[in-house]
């Protein structure tokens, strides 16, 4: 692990300012999950998958901090943080949950998969590892066009197992890629554990095997990984190629808010819990005297006013229409 | 329009050499493309002109060589993808349907993917893996188009017209085909994607074929001609869109019949032709014939595989047993 040392350079690196914006984040993230929840345990009936990433807020929010907003993400399945992160309205989000106007894609495609270029967001499917060999088309495309912008393909520890995986790290290492391979290692995929499905003790090991860079970072430390991913982001941007970054956190939910979460003991899961990123940073803000008590409370108050707010927004939408001549637009599925 | 007769194969390099030096946007990738130039010697000669850049070598990936296509394809590029060969495609099925072909549709719009993908395709025929043609699996999918250039002149145009398609195109090679000479115009060619092409007209019977099965058409129509049977044949040149009302067209002057391809029939290009033709409204006067290849594995042996793919044999019997001929001891039977 290198975070070790790294945490007090960054801290004086970095401003009061952006930290404080990086701590909003981490608690944007916890509420809007948090509300999800709510809903779906109140029976609200919400379409697609949520697949919370409680616990692991850092890996999202800590990348996004670490590239330039005109860099390409492409997020992983679990990946409604670099949504967040990148200001995508959260209104259109829950107008997605609720069948809405507005929604992010129409209602055409999965919430967590969908692309949104105004914010940078590459699009996916649900084939884990198909997001990184399209990521490095991205960024060859990049390369060749001399756009000076990065890209980042962030996926699963689960995902990290697929022939896609193989390929596209081998592919973004021999092209030398301006690409940030970030592996979310929540260490576990659905219900098996990553020591059961891998045999190399961090992620990051397999990066020599590509003959690229490779760090295993804490992913519960929001500046770390900030300062990972920033790091890999000069490398690729100034030709040195790919980097892979592995974020170690633990999810605490289940896969999804239909999982019941029984894969871990309540014992293991209240271990994880004391690992908390939101915590973390809070704690080293509030001894470099950045924050105080009631500041925490107002970014809390704030995330949740935010978030209701944009729930009513959507709730007041229009339900998608399912009227005579809407087949028609469904229909057109070629660029003419 | 003046021609210059040249090799299906060197009709595939012209369309791609013409694009590439018309649109700095279109770049080669796949393995062997570059100073090799290509598996079967489509991209001859592009390295040296256009450089590494633009002709990119790959890592035997097919997934990441789709994906990186696609990605390419997203962020403005038009980037060309060579198939290896024949079923080595199947690796490149998810980008190809799960990722390009949906984009269109996911975004409303928003994005595309103007992505070829091109390669061989079919058997030479002497049996052995590779030589499956799956064509019609990708035609299956809404969102992507798919063609199969059965002359050196369409295997141009319909290349060219796929590098400057916004959608994501499949370009089917027949690899019988590759050396094939034939008449092919100079400078900019383009068919359109989606026109089926009435190859000769006749009065008694439509054939219609795909890639291979025009050429066995085109034989049998010659064979026949002396019997006082009239063939008209149509070759489809796109699978999807397929150009149905020409078909329809046809079989409604002629009002019957057969349509020949490789790859198997269930679920295949013929059934999808004679369902088609037969919802537009058009009346049989005898019921149609699909020959394709038998419902088998392609066998290793020359011998043996000429038995399964489709030819002469079940042609004549197809056209004897639509016209009600009893002169020909043809079996249908593959």
């Amino acid at each position: 692990m290198s975070q070790t040392n790294a945490r007090a350079n960054a801290l004086s690196n970095t401003d009061a300012a952006a930290q404080m914006r990086l701590l909003e984040q981490l608690v944007l993230l916890r509420e809007f999950d948090l509300r999800c929840e709510k809903l779906w345990t109140d029976g609200e009936p919400l379409v697609g998958e949520f697949h919370l990433s409680l616990g692991q807020e850092a890996f999202t929010v800590g990348t996004c901090a670490g590239v330039e907003d005109g860099d390409l993400i492409c997020p992983s399945i679990r990946g409604m943080g670099v949504y967040l992160c990148r200001g995508v309205p959260m209104d259109q989000l829950f107008a997605s949950f609720l069948e809405r106007q507005h929604s992010i894609s129409g209602g055409r495609w999965a919430h967590w998969h969908t692309a949104f270029e105004q914010s940078n967001i590459l699009p996916q499917t649900g084939m884990l590892g198909a997001g990184l060999v399209t990521a490095g088309g991205v960024a060859l495309a990049q390369k060749i066009k001399k756009s000076g912008k990065i890209v980042v393909g962030m996926l699963g520890d689960g995902a990290s197992n697929t022939g896609y995986f193989h390929e596209g790290v081998n592919f973004a290492a021999v092209k030398e890629l301006p690409l940030i391979i970030v592996i979310e290692n929540n260490q576990i995929a659905v219900s098996t554990s990553i020591r059961d499905t891998a045999r190399v003790d961090d992620l990051s090991q397999r990066a020599a095997g590509y003959g690229i860079p490779g760090e295993t970072v804490d992913g519960t430390d929001t500046l770390a990984v900030q300062r990972a991913v920033a790091a890999a982001a000069q490398r690729a941007r100034s030709g040195g190629g790919a980097t892979l970054i592995e974020l170690k956190a633990h999810r605490w939910g289940g896969q999804t808010l239909k999982d019941p979460n029984r894969a871990r003991t309540p014992e293991q899961l209240e271990a994880m819990r004391r690992r908390c990123p939101i915590a973390l940073l809070r704690g080293d803000m509030e001894a470099r005297g950045l924050l105080k008590g009631s500041d925490f409370n107002r970014i809390v108050d704030e995330a949740r006013r935010q978030i209701l707010a944009a729930e009513e927004a959507a709730r007041s939408y229009s339900p998608l229409p399912n009227a005579a001549g809407v087949l028609d637009g469904l229909l057109n599925v070629y660029a003419s | 329009m003046s021609t210059a007769t040249m090799t299906y194969r060197e009709a595939l390099t012209d369309a791609m050499r013409r694009e590439m030096a018309d649109d700095p946007s279109v770049i080669i990738l796949g393995e062997d493309v570059g100073r090799h130039g290509g598996a079967r010697g489509a991209t001859r000669g592009l390295f040296a002109e256009f450089g590494p850049d633009r002709v990119i070598d790959t890592p035997i990936s097919e997934m990441a060589i789709s994906g990186a296509a696609c990605g390419a394809a997203i962020s403005g590029l038009r980037p060309v993808v060579e198939n290896y060969i024949g079923d080595i495609i199947m690796f490149m099925a998810d980008i190809l349907v799960t990722s390009a072909s949906k984009l269109h549709f996911s975004t409303d719009g928003k994005m595309n993917a103007p992505m070829v993908v091109r390669g061989a395709d079919g058997s030479r025929p002497d049996g052995g893996p590779h030589q499956d043609t799956l064509a019609a699996w990708f035609a299956h999918v809404p969102g992507l188009k798919v063609v199969m250039p059965s002359t050196p002149a369409d295997a141009k145009g319909l290349l060219a017209s796929a590098i400057r398609d916004d959608n994501p195109v499949v370009v089917f090679e027949p690899l019988q085909l590759y050396d094939m000479k034939g008449e092919v115009p100079e400078g900019k060619h383009y068919v359109p994607i989606g026109k089926a092409d009435v190859k000769v007209e006749g009065t008694d019977i439509t054939i219609v074929g795909a890639g291979i099965g025009v050429h066995l058409a085109l034989q049998a129509r010659d064979r026949w001609k002396d019997k006082g049977v009239s063939v008209e044949v149509v070759d489809i040149r796109s699978l999807r869109p397929l150009d149905v009302p020409t078909i329809a067209k046809s079989v409604a002057k002629t009002g019957r019949l057969v349509v020949v391809h490789e790859g198997w029939t269930a679920y295949g290009i013929s059934a999808e032709i004679i369902a088609s033709v037969v919802e537009s409204g058009v009346t049989l006067r005898a019921p149609p014939v699909r020959i394709g290849t038998a419902e088998t594995h392609l066998p290793a042996s020359i011998v043996l595989s000429r038995i399964v793919l489709p030819g002469a044999v079940r042609v004549d019997a197809a056209i004897a047993k639509c016209m009600g001929r009893s002169d020909s001891s043809a079996t249908l039977r593959a």
